[in-house]
């Protein structure tokens, strides 16, 4: 029951906006194994995206070695040859002409650059990178489903002991 | 003499019931089980937690595309429990291109009874008419008081949450405490009762410990924590499976021998005392074939691979398989048949969120045909009801901080509805052995030719239309504005309720079992799984599996002891 109702719910808060990531139209060769300049940028990526605030971020959540593992044991060289156009894509938008490398620049800046690309990519539904989604939506659900993600950044209750449907409001649970 | 008193082929749902009931009357039973054992501290993934869950418990692309080509697409199918599904490489089985099957399967101890949705619902005493009344099918044997005191039995022993609602379509049984609607529901609910009188909103009846009995204590089980990670196999023992609750019944009995990795090959026939004598298996792992003799035997293999077990007992009696003078075995397969999903936002509860993981839903029960008359459709169809706040979700515009805290307070309020339909009985929706080709251990594979006709897609199409309408009556907003001339009509298997190919009925010359699930050309041979059912009426099917066997099995109980089998 549970993963089709999230899946449901998921599924229709993206109705908004185009959902389909999957088929980004930026299709690459087949590879096998992702780069550690890929898992780099990756991990800036997510730091910058969620990064630590008043309570953890995506480097305390270990969501770099989240997504390395899952792209190099769980994806296809399909799909990771995909994920690897994606990031090169990315990284080259982001680094910019020449204001320097993505990686290298400050926290501020790299905020202020990947909140640019955001929010091109959210405020259309034929944006050129528009397979940035599938990247956020990935470091956002490994960051979700780790320990602080779950339990500091969210609630989580490995045993409830008892369901109530009608409890007070409060911060999201971590898992339905 | 006979190795054992009884022989129980499978051990999920209907296999466990068989073995705990005959094993409490004295007997010695043998259970054959083709899959492995399970071993709850090994197999069970439910006390990993979220973090600890390998690449977020998603089956690996390849492995997924390579070795689960039909169980991939389950929604109780993840990488921490994917050793509950076959591989499909493995077990192959074909259909014709057009007309895909979707057969979705556990081998191991306990079968499918280990990952089940866990709906328990009784069948009504109309259920039982409607062939007789509307022609489709063979009128089935008994009726609903015959199988009524049964129903009582297995939901007190198995534990099933629910309320009692006094509907005639959905007679109440004895239910352990209700789980509670969600804010959501209860406003569905509301609304839905005032706008139409003819029907109904409960909390689903589910085969979860809301509390826990002495009898269920027992035997180890104890209370649901609201975890909903039953798809994992439950520590608590919470919800009923053979593995947490009949299983360990028989078993203390002392009359109970399982074997697992054992494959029913084919059952043997002896023609001068017209009786089955024994069953063949194959080593599922070295290949080597054994014997095991019995007095009875029942088939609980599961509708499809019961079918074929008979189908591949051949003799000279019986040269198109055991107990098949009639030629209905392998036909009338049945599953349900489901549809387009209605989703819709609920506001002015936004104070209001859940606690706890509820481990079921809600239900609309059938109303089509029921308390409402004239419908475009035979039969009906009734609603699964799913509900909650939307959570976190990663593709929400803004990064950093705001991200965060968009995602740290939950969404909307949304409710779906899902239908799920009787299908009729179609003598030529149907499994045979395939013409040519085998398996590993070199048994023919099944060829299953079944489809959705007409009926089933008239009745997806009234669900479309009847939810928009339900939700727009109840002032919530439809997020999703599917065309009710073009439903989702589920392929056959998808709903994983496969049943009817030895039905009951009165004539043995159109149904395979009379009514106590004795098949009528040999009387000591019984099948209580899903192959008996002679029509499939829209509630989820297990507890009327249940029902049936722990009946039959203390019929043959009877017969045995009077030594009339």
């Amino acid at each position: 029951m549970n993963t089709s109702r999230r899946d449901i719910l998921q599924a229709m808060m993206a109705l908004p906006m185009v959902s389909l990531v999957a088929s980004c139209g930026m299709g690459g060769a087949g590879k096998a194994v992702m780069g550690k300049d890929e898992l780099a940028f990756l991990s800036s990526l997510s730091d910058t995206m969620i990064p630590t605030t008043d309570t953890p971020g995506a480097l305390a959540g270990k969501v770099p070695q989240t997504l390395g593992e899952l792209l190099n044991s769980w994806a296809s060289a399909e799909t990771r040859g995909r994920w690897s156009t994606t990031l090169a894509a990315l990284k080259k938008e982001l680094d910019g002409d020449k204001a320097g490398s993505f990686q290298a620049a400050d926290a501020a800046e790299r905020a202020k650059r990947l909140g640019k690309l955001d929010a091109a990519v959210f405020g259309s539904n034929e944006h050129p990178l528009k397979a940035y989604r599938e990247v956020k939506s990935t470091i956002a659900t490994a960051y979700y489903m780790s320990e602080p993600g779950a339990n500091e950044e969210l609630r989580y209750e490995a045993v409830p002991g008892r369901f109530e449907g009608s409890a007070p409001l409060g911060k999201t649970w971590a898992t339905s | 003499m006979s190795d054992f008193d009884a022989i129980v082929v499978g051990s999920g749902m209907s296999g466990g019931w068989v073995a705990k009931e005959l094993t409490e009357r004295g007997l010695k039973v043998l259970v054959i089980e083709r899959g492995k054992d399970i071993d709850p501290l090994k197999d069970y993934s439910d006390m990993k937690q979220p973090w600890e869950k390998k690449n977020l418990d998603r089956v690996a692309e390849d492995e997924l595309k390579r070795d689960y080509a039909v169980q991939g697409d389950v929604y109780a199918m993840f990488e921490s429990n994917k050793h509950f599904w076959v591989k499909d490489i493995d077990h192959p089985y074909e259909s014709p291109e057009d007309r895909p099957y979707k057969w979705r399967r556990g081998y191991h101890l306990g079968g499918r009874s280990l990952m089940w949705a866990r709906m328990s619902y009784r069948l009504a005493p109309l259920d039982f008419e409607s062939n007789l009344k509307d022609g489709h099918g063979v009128d089935w044997p008994i009726r609903y008081e015959d199988i009524a005191p049964w129903y009582d039995k297995v939901e007190t022993f198995a534990g099933v949450s629910g309320s009692k609602e006094g509907l005639a379509q959905l007679p109440d049984g004895q239910f352990l405490p209700p789980f509670e609607m969600t804010a959501a529901e209860k406003v569905l609910k509301e609304r839905l009762e005032a706008n139409y009188p003819t029907r109904k909103m409960i909390i689903a009846r589910s085969a979860n410990l809301k509390t826990a009995t002495e009898e269920h204590l027992a035997l180890g089980r104890g209370p649901c924590q609201s975890r909903n990670l039953c798809f994992h196999g439950c520590s608590y023992g919470a919800y009923f499976s053979s593995n947490s609750a009949t299983l360990p019944a028989a078993k203390r009995t002392g009359n109970l021998t399982i074997v697992t990795d054992a494959i029913a090959h084919s059952v043997n026939y002896d023609a001068k005392t017209k009786r089955v004598t024994s069953v063949n298996v194959i080593d599922a792992n070295t290949k080597e074939k054994r014997t095991y003799t019995g007095k009875v035997v029942f088939l609980n293999a599961s509708a499809i691979a019961s079918a074929m077990i008979l189908l591949n007992s051949k003799s000279e009696a019986f040269p198109n398989g055991l107990a098949n003078s009639s030629d209905q075995v392998g036909r009338n397969l049945m599953d349900h048949v489901g549809g387009t999903q209605v989703t819709g936002i609920v506001r002015g509860i936004e104070d209001k969120y859940t606690f706890g993981r509820r481990p079921t839903v809600s239900y609309i029960p059938r109303y089509g045909n029921v308390t409402e008359k004239d419908k475009p459709y035979d039969r009906g169809f009734a609603f699964q009801v799913y509900s909650g706040r939307s959570g976190w979700y990663g593709e929400r515009p803004g990064i950093g901080q705001e991200f965060k805290l968009a995602n740290r307070m939950p969404g909307d309020w949304t409710i779906t509805l899902d239908p799920m339909g009787e299908v009729l009985p179609y003598s030529d929706n149907r499994v045979t052995q395939h013409k040519s080709k085998t398996d590993k251990w070199g048994m023919p594979i099944a060829y299953i030719d079944a489809t959705m006709r007409q009926n089933e897609t008239a009745l997806m199409e009234a669900a479309v239309a009847d939810a928009i309408e339900i939700l727009t009556k109840a002032k919530i907003e439809v997020l999703n504005n599917p065309d009710p001339k073009k439903p989702n009509v589920s392929p056959p298997g998808q709903k994983i309720h496969e049943m009817g190919t030895a039905r009951m009925g009165r004539d043995p010359k159109t149904s395979v079992l009379n009514g106590w699930n004795q098949a009528h050309d040999v009387p000591n041979l019984f099948v209580t799984d899903g192959a008996f059912m002679t029509s499939s009426a829209a509630q989820n099917p297990s507890l009327t599996y249940m029902a049936f066997s722990a009946r039959a099995a203390n019929h043959a109980a009877d017969l045995l002891k009077e030594g009339k089998i």
